[in-house]
């Protein structure tokens, strides 16, 4: 029983931050229709951010949030502006073949990404170390300062973002711009505006969630397409485009991927994330918590 | 320049004639180009990834329907032909087969899963499924032989069994591979399926409702798609002789093939012949020219390739000015079978 207990809460805990990077995906998706390919390098670049700051400032991670928010966020526009609003530049190209394109090029992104992380850092692991090392016994139950200060963290910036999405102009018009984006550019809502806006933010958003990550997990040059992985299953589980249910299908995965990993074999985790990805695409394939008018 | 535009991007009927050139042209080339052991390892290589690439192109090029993980029906062609083989002793030729009829079983059960869905699924899920292939023959080593791979036994030249000698007899088989690839993707498109394809590429409520049963063209497609990949599975272990699950099922297998026909053309015949001669070539200069550069500079060089040709032209070479007869006209669908038609804008033609 301890033994669940203790799986399922350390599932918990990692599930808040793959909760927080797949919301950035979703919401990518929700706003531009890009399936994101180099999403999983980014929380590998946010990682690599943490653990430079780490090594070569001495900047705690937990301090390092800001600047890797930042430069995120940055990268993010700059991704958006060269490569993804490219395709849509161009004349008599259709929606579709615009689509396929901006797929290949954030495909060719993650190579690129991850590639130069292997050239700059080589392939062995790295992480940061001995930050937030206590762990807490709560009923028998060990829970790592780590790993919970992350999963709070994880839940406050995706607070935040809800609250962003709810209650400011700029939020409100991204979800404007989710229901109905002819609607929305009709009422005065720039389109691009709020493209580059919400690619930046979903971008950020993996930043952040690396950054935290780092503070436990170590990184490779290739991790992020285990990221991806964990991102694509739990979008589908919280419908496409759905932040909320982005995050609490996040939970979910961080539990049924340890679940997996304890009870069957710790190399399968992921098989055990397909199955359930395999459910949901059979039995709720418009997300687990959508009632009606998901966003689709 | 004009009969490289009028035949690429032209009628059927210079693909009628165009084809057989290219295929006598490619099929002398041992005899006047090819001089190295590792040239011909490239360009059989190339033959080999064509194949799959076409295959892909049925389903995620004519039909719309983007996959990312045509390497499940590769490795599966590579690794039911290497476990039959190495296992049970059975013929080469009949475990390939085997691998064909199990890719296709999978390709079905694929799309009873993904394909009522919209497209984006599909792109997902095959993604997610090659990589959790990948994981599987990772684990289960007894009868995969685990991450170290499966070698098939040595025997020689023994062409009752798929085992030549000389490598240059493999050449051949890819290029018969390869050129059947592309008659029978030329097939599918001049047909009633590749017509119904396209119009649900176009657009599936469109197609739907005039009459096209939008699944069952869509699982017929993934289907066809996934015969040519197992067959390039299956020559790519007999060739090489060894399979571990990175090759078969990894994600660079996986993105490769996709790659490969969007840098050429997704959806244009002519589209992975293009760009297989072009990226496989690249990749494996890289890999074997440079290895005094850091780990990854391949890959680098590569993606920045493929960034480059997709930032000028997201639809691919095949749609790029030079290649067109009138810049910028607008794309507009070609019907299928008009009777030699005469020099026109193909935009949005599939030749």
């Amino acid at each position: 029983m301890t033994s669940f207990l203790q799986t399922l809460a350390s599932g918990i805990l990692v599930g808040g931050l793959y909760g927080l990077f797949s919301s950035g995906l979703t919401l990518i998706f929700g706003i531009t229709r890009v399936i994101n390919f180099a999403h999983g390098d980014f929380v590998t670049l946010g990682m690599f951010g943490a653990v430079m700051l780490f090594t070569s400032l001495g900047l705690s991670p937990l301090l390092g949030i800001l600047p890797v928010a930042v430069m995120s966020f940055l990268l993010g526009a700059i991704v958006y502006k060269v490569v993804v609003r490219r395709t849509l530049a161009i004349r008599g190209i259709s929606a579709v073949d615009a689509q396929h394109g901006q797929l290949v090029l954030t495909l060719a992104v993650s190579i690129l990404v991850s590639n130069l992380l292997l050239m700059a850092f080589g392939p062995s692991p790295r992480a940061v170390q001995g930050v937030l090392p206590d762990v807490y016994d709560v009923f028998g139950v060990y829970i790592a300062q780590a790993r919970l200060v992350s999963f709070v963290i994880a839940l406050a910036v995706f607070l935040v973002l809800y609250h962003f999405l709810q209650r400011t102009l700029y939020g409100k018009a991204i979800r404007a711009t989710v229901d109905d984006r002819d609607m929305a550019a009709m009422v005065g809502i720039d389109p691009n505006k709020v493209y580059a806006v919400s690619f930046s933010v979903g971008i950020m958003l993996t930043g952040v969630a690396g950054c935290v990550l780092a503070t436990y997990y170590p990184v490779t040059p290739t991790t992020g397409a285990g990221f991806l992985i964990i991102a694509f299953v739990t979008v589908v589980m919280g419908g496409l485009g759905n932040v909320v249910g982005a995050f609490v299908a996040g939970l979910l995965v961080g539990v049924i991927q340890q679940l997996t990993a304890i009870y069957v074999a710790v190399d399968l985790q992921d098989v055990g994330l397909f199955l359930a990805f395999v459910l949901v695409l059979v039995l709720r394939p418009q997300g687990i918590l959508a009632g009606r008018g998901a966003h689709a | 320049m004009t009969t490289i535009r009028s035949a690429l991007g032209g009628s059927l009927r210079s693909t009628g004639v165009l084809g057989p050139v290219v295929l006598l042209l490619v099929a002398s080339l041992p005899f006047w180009l090819i001089r190295t052991q590792f040239v011909l390892s490239v360009v059989t290589l190339t033959l080999i990834f064509m194949a799959a690439s076409l295959g892909w192109n049925v389903i995620s090029g004519f039909g719309g329907q983007i996959s990312f993980g045509h390497s499940i029906f590769f490795g599966l062609g590579a690794y039911t032909s290497a476990i039959l083989q190495t296992h049970y002793g059975i013929n080469a030729y009949l475990a390939l087969g085997c691998g064909v009829v199990l890719a296709v079983v999978v390709a079905v059960l694929l799309g009873v899963v993904t394909l009522r869905l919209r497209g984006i699924y599909l792109a997902l899920s095959t993604f997610a499924l090659t990589l959790v292939f990948a994981i599987l023959t990772g684990h289960f080593e007894g009868f995969t032989g685990g991450e170290v791979g499966l070698t098939l036994p040595l025997l020689g030249n023994d062409p009752a069994r798929f085992a030549f000698e000389d490598k240059l007899a493999f050449y051949y088989v890819a290029l018969v591979l390869a050129a059947a690839g592309f008659v029978v993707t030329w097939m599918v498109l001049r047909s009633r399926l590749g017509l119904q394809l396209r119009a649900v590429q176009a657009d599936q409520d469109a197609a739907r409702a005039s009459g096209v049963l939008v699944f069952r063209v869509k699982l017929t497609g993934l289907a066809i798609s996934a015969v040519p990949c197992a067959l390039a599975g299956s020559v790519y272990i007999q060739y090489l002789g060894f399979i571990d699950p990175d090759s078969a099922f990894g994600a660079a297998v996986a993105t490769q093939i996709a790659v490969i026909a969007f840098v050429g053309g997704a959806g244009k015949l002519w589209g992975p012949v293009i760009g297989a001669v072009l990226l496989v070539p690249l990749q494996q200069l890289l890999n074997s020219g440079l290895s005094a550069y850091p780990a990854g500079f391949n890959l680098v060089v590569y993606a920045l390739v493929v960034l480059v040709i997709l930032w000028i032209e997201p639809r691919g070479i095949m749609s790029m000015r030079w290649l067109r007869r009138r810049p910028g006209t607008p794309a507009a669908p070609q019907p299928a079978a008009a009777p030699d038609p005469p020099p026109q804008p193909v935009g949005g033609s599939n030749r």
